[in-house]
C-alpha cells in the first residue's frame, strides 16, 4: 500500500471512529462472551436466557455494523454523483481503492477473525483448525463484506443503499427463479436438497470466491471509471456466475482422516470378509432345507460405538453352467429407524446393547428358482445367511455408518451435570408426574470444539436402572453449516450459547401411563448420544463354496 | 497565446437534454476568465466537463494541455477547484482539512496557508459542518490555494454569500492573483460578481457559447445608441447585425452596437442613422452588456426553438 494510500485509510479511520469503535467493542464482546464460557455456571434459567438474548443482540448488531461501516467507509468518498471532495483533488484511484479496501478488510475481516482466533486458541483448539476456522472465516467475511462495499460504491447514501440492498436481494430471488425455471442450477449436493452454502464445502469456496471476484472487479470498475450503469451490470453478471456455478464442484477440503475425533468411526479402517463356513459346520444347515448352507462373515476394523447399516447388496451368481445372475438389493435402512420411533420405551438389554456396542447384521436368503432377497434383522451374531446351488457368489455390500458418542450418565437428583457427547450437560430441573416428565437441559456444549463435518444429532434417553426401562427422547438434529477448511468453524463458535436450553419431555407409552411417575424419576438418570451419520462406504467380499444338493 | 482551458466542440447531453452544445471556448494563461450566463446556461455542466467529473458526451476539452478525461493527479496537483457543488469534508476542523490535503500536494505551503486563512478569518478547530455557507466556501478556497495553483477553477463561488463575504473573497482573490502569476476560471451567474475580477469574459446561454474576449475589448466595442427623430422614429431596414435590442418609442431610437466602439464603428453607425436630428453613443458596463447579450441570445435561441 501506496503512503497516499495510508492517508486515505487513516482518514477514514479518523472520519468514522465511532463507528468503527462501536463495530471493535461488538466484535469483542461476542468474542469474549463465546470464549468464556460464561453460560457453563449459571444455574438460573432466567439469566440463562438474559444471556442467550444478549448474545442475539449482540449477533444483529454485528452484522449491521459490518454493514454500516462498509457503506460509510466507501460512501465517505463518494463514487456517484459530481460532488465529491476528491474528485478535484489529486487522489489516485488505485490509492482511494486501496484503501478502501484496507480499511474495511483490516476492521471487519482481519480483527474479528482474530478475535475469533484467539478464542479458539484459548479453548486449546489445534492450530491447524484454527488455521481452517482463520481462512473460513477471512473468506465468508469477505464474501459478504464485498458485496456490501459494491454496493455502497453504486450508492449515494446509506438510505439508497438499503433501497437497493432491498432491490438486489429481490433481484437475485427472481434471477434464481430465472435459472430455476431454466433447470440451470444445482440443487442437491452431496446428497443434501438444499441448495445454500452449507451443502458442501467446495461449493462454499467457489461461490464466495466468484463472489469476492466479482465483487473486486465492479468495485474497482466503479472508483476508476465512476460509470454506475455499466458496474451494475458487472454485479449483475457475478450475482448470475455466483448463481450458475453453485455446487457444481464439491468436494471435500478438509481432512477427512484427521476430521474424526478418537473414538470415532474411520470408514477407511471398516474392513468387511465374508468367509464360508468351515465344512464341520455344514451339519447346521437345515436339514430339511439340505441346500441352505449358512456362511458367515466377520465385521473387523469396528469400533464399539459404530452402528453399520446395510445400504444395499450387489450380488453374482455365477451358476456351473456358466450363466451369471445379478441382483441388487435396497435395503435402505439405518439403525435408528429401527428402533422404537421416540419418545417410546426401550428394553433395559436393548438400551444397554446400544450402548456397548451394536453391530448390525443384515440377513441375506436365497432359494432355488428365487430371487435373492434381502432379510432385515437385528441380531447379535454377525451371521448373513446364504443359500446357493453349487454357484461361486460375488457379493458387494454398501454399508452406512452411524456413530456415537455415549456420555456420562447424569443422575436427575442434585442437577447433576458432565460431559455427554462433547457437551457439558448439566440438569436445571426435572419435574414428573404420571405418565410422563419434563427434563431442562443446560447444553453448554463449546459448539466450535465439535466435528460438524457431517450431520449430527443428540439423543436424550431417561434410564431406570433399577427397573430396567428407558424412555428415548429425539433431540432435533444437529446440523450446522459445515467448516470449509478443517474441522472448524466461527459460525460454530456462538452454538452454545444459541442451544442453552433444551427442555425435554420424556413420555411413557399409552399402554403404560403409569410407568413414570415421581419415584421412577427418582432412580434415573439421563445419558446423552451424539449420533453422527458417517456415511457410506463399499465393502467387498467373495464366497466360493461348492454347492451341494 | 498559450491556453490553459480549452474545448473544441464540446457537448454534453442528459438524456434528451442538452446542456453544453457544441461548445468551442480558449481561456488564455494568465487570464481571469469570468464564465457568465444566467441559471442553466451550462456553465456548471462546461466546468465539471473540463474538470473530467462528468465525460463529453461529444468534441473533448484539454486543461493544461492534458486531455480533461485524461486529467491525473499530476493535473489536479496544479488545479484548485472550488464550487458550490462540491461536498467539504464537513467532520473536519479547518487544521485537519489541511492536513489531510496537505500531503496530496507537494507545493504545499503551510506559512501561505496559515497566511491565507488568517486572511480569510477562518477558525482552525471548529468543524467546516458548523460554517456558514460563506465560511464553507472560504475553508475551499483556503484548501484550493495554500498549494499555489496554476488554474484556479471557482463555479459559482459567490452564490448566496453575503455581500461582505463575498468582498473579502473577491479581495483575497484579486491580492494573490497579483502575486501570483496564475490562471482563473470563474463561473457566475452575476455579471456584477466578477465584474471587479475579471479581464476576459465567455457569455454562456442555453448551452451555447456566444462570445469569449477580454473584457477591455468588449467594453471597448459596446455602445448604446440613442437617436431622436423629428418625426417618428422609424427602425432602419435592413437592421444591422451587429446591433442588440433596437426599439423605438416615439421619436427615439434605441440600440446597442457590438461593434461602434472599434475604428470607423461610430461612423457606420452615424451613416445607418443619417436621419437622426442627434445620435448619442455612450460606452456601457459590463453588466449593461451582459444583460443585453443574455436577452438576446435567450430571443434567438427561443425563436430557434419555436422553428
Amino acid at each position: 500500500m501506496t503512503a497516499g494510500a495510508v492517508h486515505l485509510a487513516w482518514k477514514d479511520v479518523r472520519q468514522h471512529r465511532a463507528w468503527l469503535g462501536a463495530f471493535l467493542a461488538i466484535a469483542a464482546l461476542r468474542a469474549l462472551l463465546i470464549g468464556s464460557g460464561i453460560d457453563a455456571y449459571i444455574t438460573n434459567p432466567n439469566l440463562l436466557a438474559s444471556l442467550g438474548f444478549t448474545y442475539l443482540l449482540l449477533c444483529i448488531l454485528h452484522f449491521a455494523l459490518v454493514v454500516v461501516v462498509a457503506v460509510q467507509v466507501v460512501q465517505a468518498d463518494r463514487l456517484v454523483g459530481t460532488t465529491a471532495f476528491w474528485l478535484t483533488r489529486p487522489v489516485p484511484r488505485r490509492s482511494l481503492l486501496a484503501a478502501k479496501l484496507a480499511t474495511v478488510s483490516i476492521v471487519l475481516v482481519v480483527v474479528p477473525v482474530v478475535f475469533d482466533a484467539l478464542v479458539l486458541a484459548t479453548n486449546r483448539m489445534a492450530w491447524l483448525d484454527v488455521l481452517g476456522a482463520v481462512a473460513e472465516g477471512a473468506l465468508i467475511r469477505l464474501a459478504i463484506v464485498l458485496p456490501v462495499m459494491t454496493l455502497a460504491a453504486i450508492t449515494s447514501d446509506l438510505a439508497v443503499f438499503v433501497v437497493a440492498a432491498v432491490a438486489a436481494f429481490f433481484g437475485t430471488l427472481a434471477l434464481e427463479a430465472v435459472f430455476q425455471w431454466g433447470h440451470m442450477v444445482v440443487w442437491s449436493v452431496d446428497g443434501v436438497p438444499a441448495r445454500n452454502w452449507s451443502s458442501a464445502y467446495s461449493a462454499t469456496l467457489v461461490d464466495a470466491a466468484v463472489i469476492i471476484a466479482c465483487a473486486v472487479i465492479a468495485l474497482a470498475y466503479q472508483v476508476f471509471t465512476r460509470r454506475t450503469t455499466r458496474t451494475v451490470l458487472i454485479v449483475i453478471g457475478g450475482v448470475t456466475v455466483a448463481a450458475l456455478v453453485a455446487n457444481r464442484w464439491t468436494s471435500d477440503l478438509g481432512l477427512m482422516k484427521t476430521g474424526l475425533q478418537a473414538g470415532w468411526l474411520d470408514p477407511s479402517r471398516i474392513v468387511v470378509t465374508m468367509k464360508p463356513l468351515a465344512p464341520e459346520n455344514v451339519s447346521t444347515t437345515n436339514r430339511k432345507r439340505p441346500w441352505l448352507i449358512r456362511a458367515s462373515y466377520i465385521v473387523t476394523g469396528t469400533t464399539a460405538n459404530v452402528a453399520l447399516v446395510p445400504l444395499s447388496v450387489t450380488t453374482e451368481t455365477l451358476f456351473g453352467d456358466g450363466s451369471r445372475e445379478p441382483f441388487r438389493a435396497e435395503v435402505q435402512q439405518r439403525v435408528w429407524d429401527m428402533l422404537p420411533s421416540p419418545p417410546a420405551f426401550l428394553r433395559k438389554d436393548l438400551v444397554e446393547a446400544l450402548l456397548v456396542g451394536t453391530h448390525l447384521v443384515n440377513a441375506v436368503e436365497f432359494r432355488p428358482g428365487q430371487q435373492m432377497r434381502p432379510i432385515a434383522s437385528l441380531t447379535e451374531e454377525g451371521h448373513r445367511k446364504l443359500v446357493y446351488l453349487g454357484a461361486q457368489f460375488t457379493v458387494e455390500v454398501a454399508l452406512g455408518g452411524i456413530a456415537y458418542h455415549v456420555g456420562a450418565v447424569l443422575p436427575l437428583e442434585g442437577h447433576g451435570s458432565g460431559a455427554a457427547g462433547d457437551r457439558r450437560v448439566s440438569i436445571q430441573s426435572a419435574t414428573c408426574e404420571i405418565g410422563a416428565c419434563d427434563v431442562v437441559l443446560r447444553d453448554a456444549m463449546a459448539g466450535f470444539l465439535v466435528d460438524l463435518r457431517r450431520p449430527s444429532r443428540v439423543e436424550y434417553i431417561l434410564v431406570n436402572q433399577t427397573r430396567g426401562q428407558a424412555v428415548w427422547s429425539a433431540e432435533r438434529d444437529y446440523f450446522s453449516r459445515y467448516p470449509v477448511f478443517g474441522r472448524a468453524s466461527f459460525a460454530l463458535l456462538g452454538e452454545h450459547l444459541a442451544v442453552t436450553r433444551r427442555a425435554l419431555m420424556f413420555k411413557a407409552p399409552d399402554s403404560m401411563p403409569d410407568m413414570i411417575d415421581a419415584r421412577w424419576l427418582q432412580e434415573a438418570s439421563i445419558a446423552a448420544l451424539e449420533v453422527r451419520d458417517i456415511g457410506a462406504f463399499t465393502v467387498e467380499a467373495k464366497v466360493v463354496q461348492e454347492g451341494r444338493k | 497565446m498559450t491556453s490553459i482551458i480549452q474545448t473544441e466542440s464540446l457537448s454534453r447531453r442528459y438524456g434528451r437534454t442538452e446542456a453544453v452544445r457544441d461548445l468551442t471556448l480558449s481561456v488564455p494563461e494568465g487570464s481571469i476568465f469570468a464564465f457568465v450566463g444566467p441559471n442553466g446556461a451550462g456553465k456548471t455542466t462546461t466546468i465539471k466537463t473540463v474538470m473530467n467529473i462528468l465525460e463529453p458526451t461529444s468534441g473533448r476539452a484539454t486543461v493544461l494541455g492534458i486531455d480533461s478525461r485524461r486529467l491525473s493527479p499530476a493535473e489536479f496537483r496544479q488545479i484548485g477547484y472550488v464550487s458550490e457543488n462540491q461536498e467539504m469534508p464537513g467532520w473536519m476542523t479547518i487544521r485537519e482539512l489541511l492536513n489531510y490535503c496537505a500531503p496530496f500536494y507537494p507545493t504545499w505551503d503551510p506559512a501561505f496557508a496559515e497566511d491565507l486563512r488568517r486572511r480569510l478569518d477562518l477558525p482552525l478547530n471548529r468543524r467546516i459542518r458548523d460554517f456558514s455557507r460563506g465560511m464553507r466556501m472560504k475553508a475551499a478556497l483556503l484548501s484550493s490555494l495554500a498549494y499555489r495553483p496554476k488554474l484556479l477553477v471557482l463555479d459559482e463561488p459567490f452564490a448566496g454569500l453575503d455581500a461582505l463575504v463575498r468582498d473579502e473573497f473577491i479581495q483575497g482573490i484579486l491580492e494573490l492573483a497579483e502575486q501570483s502569476q496564475w490562471s482563473v476560471f470563474i463561473s457566475s451567474h452575476d455579471i456584477d460578481e466578477v465584474e471587479r475580477l475579471a479581464d476576459w469574459i465567455g457569455v454562456i446561454s442555453e448551452g451555447r457559447l456566444y462570445l469569449a474576449e477580454p473584457v477591455a475589448a468588449l467594453v471597448g466595442r459596446f455602445r448604446s445608441i440613442e437617436a431622436t427623430f423629428e418625426g417618428e422614429a422609424t427602425m432602419p431596414r435592413p437592421l444591422p447585425e451587429r446591433w442588440l435590442a433596437p426599439e423605438v418609442a416615439g421619436h427615439t431610437l434605441r440600440a446597442i452596437d457590438a461593434k461602434a466602439g472599434e475604428a470607423g464603428g461610430e461612423d457606420r453607425v452615424r451613416e445607418v442613422l443619417r436621419g437622426a436630428a442627434r445620435v448619442e453613443m455612450s460606452p456601457m458596463s459590463l453588466k449593461a452588456i451582459f444583460m443585453a447579450l443574455a436577452r438576446t441570445f435567450r430571443s434567438a435561441s427561443r425563436a430557434e426553438g419555436d422553428r
